[in-house]
């Protein structure tokens, strides 16, 4: 939606069914039909901007460095998810809410990171060298790249020896369970185990008669391609492809191409950044979260293509340490934490890969929502808990709670709460432009849906240039949640019913554009002094707190004759400053 | 795509959003400290709830706070006081609960007599003189505060709302009050999740900042008392309308406490000195006078405590004679 239209004097622009999501690779005024600036803890699924799932606070872990997080279910036993803080892990039980230390398990307390890999067991070697069939057992091997790697399958935790003759798996880091073996990089090395026992490394089969695989560099990460045929090794620079599915580890030697420098001029910086998403591999590459077919086109071409170029307002405030970037793909999201504004991962990039949902009418290409805030996550961790597929994360948070900034939350709760508290929330449109001519903005107004409890609301209006202006003072907007305990329904009487209320809708308005909401912005540089209020185009910006959704907005604005001539301009004599929030600071 | 070829640079509205910022329950904040103003470090949210928080419950017009007993009661026995805004102007005296208008209880207020106000509160300072802030316009505070004992007054105004004010110290206990004043606590609509104060030695002219960045957005100063354990404590309500206290560090107990021992001994004999064991972190001066007969006065100078350090051990060890 995109109507303009003109009345007597007055100009209307309405924008609406955001269905191409958030673009801030260009100017506001130059984004096409459906798209908009930036959102912040939004989601905009059916093209309606609304508040973003919420988040359940799982439980606080002492310490002072997270390393890592992993769910995993050991077998006849429910899932448990595991944290690693300190170089000690700890693990706990749905509903993830008592997290107790693993005795028997210690790693270093200044490794980075820790990863955790969910393997299964199906053979077991027998004293005799003879191979033994078993049940098979889920189990994880653990990695700092400093300490002999970890065991847990459940009940037992021990560390494995590498050394011979027990010939267990090797110290290494980044790891990949794949066709019945356990990949271990290490360094610029990649070794791989026995098939089914991802603890025994004693098959020594590798190319051209070495004793692992070599890497350019330095291996950072490791994935399984998604049609799990192959295995992609990445350096911080290049991308390794290995045919992993092959089991029979004598014909690797004679597999045409069974390890090949796929790309090489993209790698993977960030270990926990590579995820598999609906036939996609994604990772943070040195130039921005990328894809695997981006990369690929990336060789062919001149181009160098990453895929979060819409997030250009986040990504240019980048660390410019990206080790820690952390990705999950749930559902039909995908979800990228980045270190924004911070060395932590302040922001987390939202991908929606079909706005329109299944069997919609709309478009179906992937968009990004925008960037979820709030929360500080380091590692990203989904599986099958209490029959549901969910996501969990474990964050260093910017609050300390209970003396701990180390949290483990759940996310997509549908309660859009986090914590039970209210999400506060921002959208910022792409520019109106009613008839491409310069106007007078006169007032807006917001068509509002989901508004679900109590919600305050306020706007801003900005031209092309000058100052943000309030326009909308904050509003504040109910709507009952619940029937039970709720002032409409005090009492729950034998007899009676106890409803579920709906999400309700309201038309708002802005008040009327007056010189006076420019309050000492009044001599902005930007804005003409004789023409407060008055530019080709106008941005909107809404920011909310509580569950609520934007179906449309709607600017009202008055033509400004504006002389079709030229003119001479004149030198300015001062320097003049303006805030990133766009307000001209005045002279002291 | 490097970021550093964007196309634009966009006006930014930073959000600041935390998720933990609605949180129920007690987490850690960073205050600042100012002059003798310990740093606020812990802040607790609730529900709200009547039946256990009566004071957050209170009227905002009504304001209690400590402050002399009369006459001939000596300090450091301490009255609970009150100023409140009945129909015909603030009023003011010694009572521990009010229940509005009651514009014939206590005495009109010589600072505001014929001023009704919508928020209050009142303190004492170190003399024993009262000032009391009050919501003058919709976005005004304006304080007034007694600077002698012949009735003149000083007043000073701000933008702000929520006037709070908390004499820092205990009043006429004897000890030294080196320091310690009144502040005037605040609220700024314009950034709710910050608090501020201004102090009775700038004549509240300066704005200063308490905490900056509180976890919730503070609707209203509710109340403000010392805990057993020497801590500020502040009560207030967020904006959906849940209980908030905000707890500072403990203050020092500061000055020198008399502590008199009376000795008595066998005819003939004399100690040469005594020591004090044990006061917090240090041993401390003890001097010892002759009082009359049999009977000395020990005084007992002891550095400044915190609350965690408040009981202070006095032993006496003999050097020298015969004693028993």
């Amino acid at each position: 939606m995109g109507d303009t239209a003109a009345t007597a004097k007055l100009l209307s622009a309405r924008i609406g069914f955001w269905m191409a999501g958030m673009n801030s690779s260009a100017h506001p005024a130059d984004l096409s039909k459906g798209q908009y600036s930036y959102g912040e803890n939004v989601v905009n699924r059916g093209g309606i901007i609304q508040t973003r799932p919420g988040l359940r606070y799982c439980a606080e872990i002492e310490g002072v460095l997270l390393q890592g997080c992993a769910v995993f279910t050991p077998k006849n036993s429910r899932p448990t998810m595991l944290v690693a803080v300190d170089g000690k892990i700890y693990q706990a039980k749905p509903p993830f809410t008592e997290f107790t230390r693993i005795e028997g398990l210690t790693f270093s307390a200044s490794a980075p990171q820790i990863v955790i890999k969910e393997c299964i067991q199906s053979v077991k070697q027998l004293a005799s060298t003879r191979l033994e069939l078993i049940e098979p057992i889920r189990l994880v091997i653990i990695q700092d790249g400093i300490t002999k790697p970890g065991y847990f399958d459940g009940t037992t935790a021990k560390h494995l020896e590498p050394n011979a003759p027990l010939s267990q798996t090797p110290i290494g880091l980044w790891m990949e369970w794949t066709s019945s073996r356990l990949w271990v990089m290490a360094g610029t090395r990649i070794v791989v185990s026995d098939l089914a026992n991802p603890t025994l490394f004693t098959e020594e089969d590798y190319l051209a008669e070495r004793s692992s695989f070599e890497l350019p560099e330095t291996g950072t990460g490791l994935i399984e391609t998604t049609d799990r045929t192959g295995l992609l090794a990445f350096t911080a620079d290049s991308t390794t492809a290995f045919q992993s599915a092959i089991r029979d580890r004598k014909t690797w030697q004679l597999t045409p191409n069974f390890q090949r420098l796929l790309l090489k001029r993209t790698g993977c910086v960030s270990g926990f950044s590579p995820i598999n998403h609906y036939g996609i591999t994604y990772w943070q590459s040195k130039a921005g979260f990328t894809s695997l077919d981006a990369a690929m086109q990336s060789e062919q071409t001149s181009e160098v293509n990453s895929i979060d170029a819409p997030m250009l307002r986040c990504k240019a405030r980048l660390s410019p340490n990206l080790r820690g970037v952390a990705s999950a793909a749930f559902e039909n999201f995908l979800l990228v934490s980045e270190p924004v504004g911070s060395k932590y991962n302040a922001q987390t990039w939202v991908m929606d890969q079909s706005p329109a949902m299944e069997g919609g009418d709309g478009p179906q290409s992937r968009a990004w929502a925008g960037v979820w805030s709030g929360v500080r996550p380091v590692q990203w961790a989904t599986g099958t808990v209490s029959g549901r597929d969910r996501c969990f994360f474990a964050a260093y948070d910017h609050r300390a709670r209970n003396g701990t900034r180390i949290h483990v939350w759940e996310a997509f709760k549908p309660e859009r709460t986090d914590k039970g508290g209210r999400i506060s929330c921002q959208f910022e449109t792409h520019a109106m432009v009613p008839s491409g001519q310069k106007f007078r903005v006169k007032y807006i107004e917001f068509e509002l849906c989901e508004i679900f409890g109590k919600v305050e609301v306020k706007a801003f209006v900005g031209g092309i240039r000058g100052p943000w202006i309030p326009i909308l003072n904050e509003t504040t907007l109910l709507g009952e949640i619940g029937s039970i305990g709720s002032k409409t329904e005090p009492l729950i009487k034998k007899d009676g019913l106890i409803r579920s209320y709906k999400p309700q809708m309201r038309t708002i308005r802005s008040v009327e554009f007056s010189k006076n909401l420019l309050g000492d912005q009044a001599c902005h540089p930007e804005v003409d002094p004789d023409g407060p209020g008055e530019d080709k185009g106008f941005i909107v910006l809404v920011q909310w707190r509580g569950q609520m959704g934007i179906k449309s907005i709607c600017l009202y604005g008055e033509p400004v004759a504006d002389k079709m001539s030229g003119r001479c301009e004149k030198d300015e004599t001062e320097h003049t400053a303006v805030t990133e929030e766009g307000e001209a600071i005045e002279e002291p | 795509m490097t970021p550093l070829f964007r196309a634009y640079s966009p006006r930014v509205k930073p959000l600041n959003y935390d998720a933990l910022e609605a949180d129920i329950g007690c987490q850690t904040i960073d205050g600042l400290q100012v002059y003798e103003f310990q740093p606020l470090e812990t802040l607790c949210v609730a529900e709200h709830d009547d039946s256990v928080s009566s004071i957050l419950s209170k009227e905002a017009k009504i304001s209690y706070f400590a402050g002399p007993q009369p006459a001939p009661n000596p300090p450091p026995f301490l009255a609970l006081w009150a100023a409140w805004s009945s129909t015909v102007g603030i009023r003011a005296g010694r009572y521990s609960s009010i229940t509005l208008p009651s514009p014939g209880l206590g005495e009109a207020s010589h600072l505001w007599e014929m001023t009704t106000t919508s928020h209050l509160s009142g303190a004492f300072n170190r003399d024993g003189y009262m000032a009391i802030a009050i919501q003058s316009a919709e976005n005004t505070i304006t304080i007034r505060y007694f600077v002698d004992a012949e009735g003149n007054f000083l007043s000073s105004e701000w933008l702000g709302t929520s006037p709070l004010l908390w004499f820092i110290g205990t009043l006429f206990n004897g000890e030294d009050n080196e320091g310690r004043e009144i502040v005037a606590m605040y609220l700024r609509e314009d950034r709710p999740r910050n608090l501020y104060g201004r102090f009775e030695r700038d004549g509240y002219a300066d704005e200063k900042i308490l905490i900056e960045d509180l976890p919730v957005s503070i609707q209203t100063l509710v109340h403000a008392e010392t805990t057993r354990e020497g801590q500020l404590l502040i009560y207030a309500r967020d904006i959906d309308g849940r209980d908030v206290r905000i707890y500072s560090n403990a203050y020092p107990v500061k000055g020198s406490d008399a502590g008199t021992l009376a000795l008595d001994w066998f005819a003939g004999n004399h100690f040469e000195t005594a020591v004090l064991q044990e006061v917090g972190p240090d041993k401390s001066t003890l001097g010892c006078e002759w009082v009359s007969g049999y009977v000395y006065t020990a005084t007992v100078t002891v550095p400044a405590l915190t609350a965690s350090q408040n009981k202070a051990t006095f032993g006496l060890e003999w050097f020298e004679g015969d004693h028993s």
